[in-house]
C-alpha cells in the first residue's frame, strides 16, 4: 500500500487473542462465533 | 462523533479528536492520519487517496466468513407457560400463560423431540439448550429431566451442551440452585433496574416487591458458582424505563459475571431510543475508565463485538431464527423465534410432527433479505432482529430506520473503544 517516502495514512491495529467472559448464547448463537 | 463513508471505509472522529478507520467488509480497524480524513471530502491528498482507494478494495486473507451451521443447535425450550410475576410489558398476555389452559410443558412429548433433533447432529457439534418461560423455575422438574436426558444424548454422541436458564429470580432456593449446578447452567437472571424502577415494572402478582427477593437469590447464586458457568443479569429498556445508566449502577453491587442491556423489541420510539444509546454510551464510558477491557467485556454487547472484532468473522445472521435455533413452547409446539411463540400461524411444528419443510434451513443471508449491502454495519449486526423491524414496519424484512439508527450508533462506539484498547498493543 505505501510507496517509499510516502506518509502511513492508514495504521491498522492488531486483534488480540480473545479474552472472553463467560456469557451464555441466545438465539444469536453459532450465528456468530 | 463525527462519521464519513468511503465505500466500504467508515471514519470516524472521535470528541476527543482521533481518527479511526474501520473496513466493512475486512473487519480491520485502524488509525486514519488527518490528511486522509479531510481527503474524503475534499480529496485534497493524492497519496492519501490513492491509500484509501487501495485499502477500501484489499481482499484480506483473514476475514472469516460467518460459521452459520445450518441444523438445529439451540434450542430453547419454555418449560412453564406460568409466571409468578405480572411483568407491565409482559409478552405473554400479562401473566405468562398467552390465555392458555397448559401451565406447563410434558417432558413424555419433548424428549422425543430433543431426540430427533440432537439425532441430526455430529460428532463434536455444539448444542444449547435454554430453559425458559413463564418462569421456568415453576417447574425445576421438567427442567432436570430434559437436562439429563440432553446429557446422556450428547455424551453418546460426543456433542458439546451448554445450557442457559432465563429466569425472574424469585424462585432461586437451594433446592432450585442445586438443579440448576447439576447441569452446569448458566443463569441469566432479568431484573430492570434497582428496586425503584424493577418493583414498578416487574412486580410480584400481588403487586408486592420482587426485586428483594431476586437479591436474595442472588446472593445465595454467589455462594454456589463453582457448579454453575456464568451469572448474569438483563434488563429491557423502553419508553417506561429509560435509565440503564442507573440500572448498570445497580447491577455492579450484585457480584455478577455479566450485564445484558435490551431496548424492548416492541418499540420503535425514536426519543427512547436515542435516550437508551446515550446511556449505554454512558455507562461504556463508566466501564473503559474504571475497569478498561475487562470492565467493558462485563457488557454483553460490548464483549460481542471486540470477539467480532477480534475474529474477523463477517456476521450475516443477526439470529439462527430459520437457520440453527428454534424454541418449543409448553404445548411442545415448535417456533422459529421466541417472540413468535403462541401464533398457531407461525408454528413449525408440534410434538413430533417437526414439519421438515419448515425446518429446512434458510440459505439465503439475513443481510442479503433485508437490503444492507449498502450499510457499513451489516458484518457486525447481521441485519438485525426480524421481530423488532416486524413490529416497526409491518414486515420482517423491512428494516426499522430507529433500531438501525440505534445500532450504528451502538456499533461506532464499540469500534471506537476497540480501537483505543488495541492501539496499545
Amino acid at each position: 500500500m505505501k510507496k517509499e517516502n510516502q506518509k502511513l495514512h492508514i495504521k491498522k491495529v492488531k486483534p488480540a487473542a480473545v479474552k472472553t467472559v463467560s456469557a451464555p448464547d441466545d438465539c444469536r448463537v453459532l450465528t456468530i462465533l | 462523533m463525527e462519521l464519513k463513508r468511503w465505500n466500504d471505509i467508515l471514519a470516524l472522529k472521535t470528541v476527543s479528536g482521533e481518527i479511526i478507520g474501520y473496513h466493512a467488509k475486512n473487519l480491520d480497524v485502524a488509525e486514519l492520519s488527518e490528511e486522509l480524513w479531510d481527503s474524503m471530502t475534499s480529496q485534497s491528498d493524492a497519496e492519501a487517496v490513492e491509500q484509501l482507494n487501495s485499502w477500501d478494495q484489499e481482499i484480506s486473507d483473514e476475514v472469516q466468513a460467518e460459521k452459520a451451521k445450518h441444523k438445529i443447535q439451540s434450542i430453547s425450550i419454555n418449560v412453564t407457560q406460568i409466571c409468578n410475576l405480572a411483568c407491565v410489558y409482559c409478552a405473554a398476555g400479562k401473566d405468562g400463560t398467552y390465555g392458555s389452559p397448559t401451565k406447563r410443558i410434558s417432558v413424555e412429548k419433548t424428549i422425543p423431540q430433543l431426540k430427533i433433533l440432537m439425532e441430526r447432529l455430529e460428532d463434536g457439534d455444539k448444542f444449547n439448550i435454554t430453559f425458559l418461560g413463564g418462569e421456568p423455575l415453576l417447574y425445576p422438574e421438567g427442567m432436570e429431566l430434559i437436562a439429563d436426558y440432553a446429557m446422556a444424548m450428547g455424551k453418546e454422541k460426543n456433542l458439546t451442551l451448554a445450557f442457559n436458564t432465563i429466569t425472574n429470580g424469585t424462585l432461586l432456593t437451594d433446592k432450585n440452585i442445586e438443579v440448576l449446578k447439576s447441569f452446569n447452567s448458566n443463569v441469566t437472571i432479568s431484573l430492570d433496574g434497582a428496586p425503584e424502577v424493577n418493583d414498578v415494572v416487574r412486580p410480584t402478582k400481588t403487586g408486592a416487591s420482587s426485586t428483594a427477593q431476586v437479591q436474595e437469590g442472588i446472593l445465595r447464586l454467589n455462594k454456589n458458582r463453582a457448579g454453575l458457568k456464568s451469572v448474569g443479569v438483563q434488563g429491557v429498556f423502553g419508553p417506561y424505563n429509560s435509565k440503564p445508566l442507573d440500572a448498570y449502577k445497580f447491577y455492579k453491587s450484585l457480584g455478577v459475571d455479566w450485564f445484558d442491556f435490551h431496548f424492548d423489541q416492541e418499540s420503535s420510539d425514536r426519543a427512547a431510543s436515542e435516550q437508551f444509546t446515550a446511556d449505554l454510551q454512558a455507562i461504556a464510558e463508566i466501564a473503559m475508565k474504571e475497569g478498561g477491557e475487562t470492565a467493558l467485556r462485563q457488557i454483553k454487547f460490548f464483549n460481542s463485538l471486540f470477539n467480532q472484532l477480534d475474529q474477523k468473522t463477517r456476521v450475516e445472521n443477526f439470529c439462527g431464527s430459520g437457520k440453527s435455533y428454534i424454541v418449543l413452547d409448553a404445548q411442545n409446539r415448535a417456533f422459529t423465534c421466541p417472540w413468535a411463540v403462541n401464533d398457531v400461524n407461525l408454528a413449525v411444528g408440534s410434538g413430533t410432527e417437526l414439519l421438515q419443510e419448515n425446518l429446512q434451513p434458510i440459505k439465503k443471508s439475513l443481510i442479503s433479505t433485508n437490503n444492507c449491502g449498502d450499510c457499513w454495519a451489516r458484518h457486525l449486526c447481521g441485519g438485525g432482529c426480524m421481530w423488532a423491524h416486524k413490529k416497526a414496519t409491518g414486515d420482517k424484512h423491512q428494516v426499522d430506520t430507529v433500531y438501525c439508527d440505534r445500532t450504528r450508533s451502538l456499533i461506532s462506539s464499540a469500534i471506537s473503544y476497540y480501537y483505543s484498547l488495541r492501539k496499545a498493543h
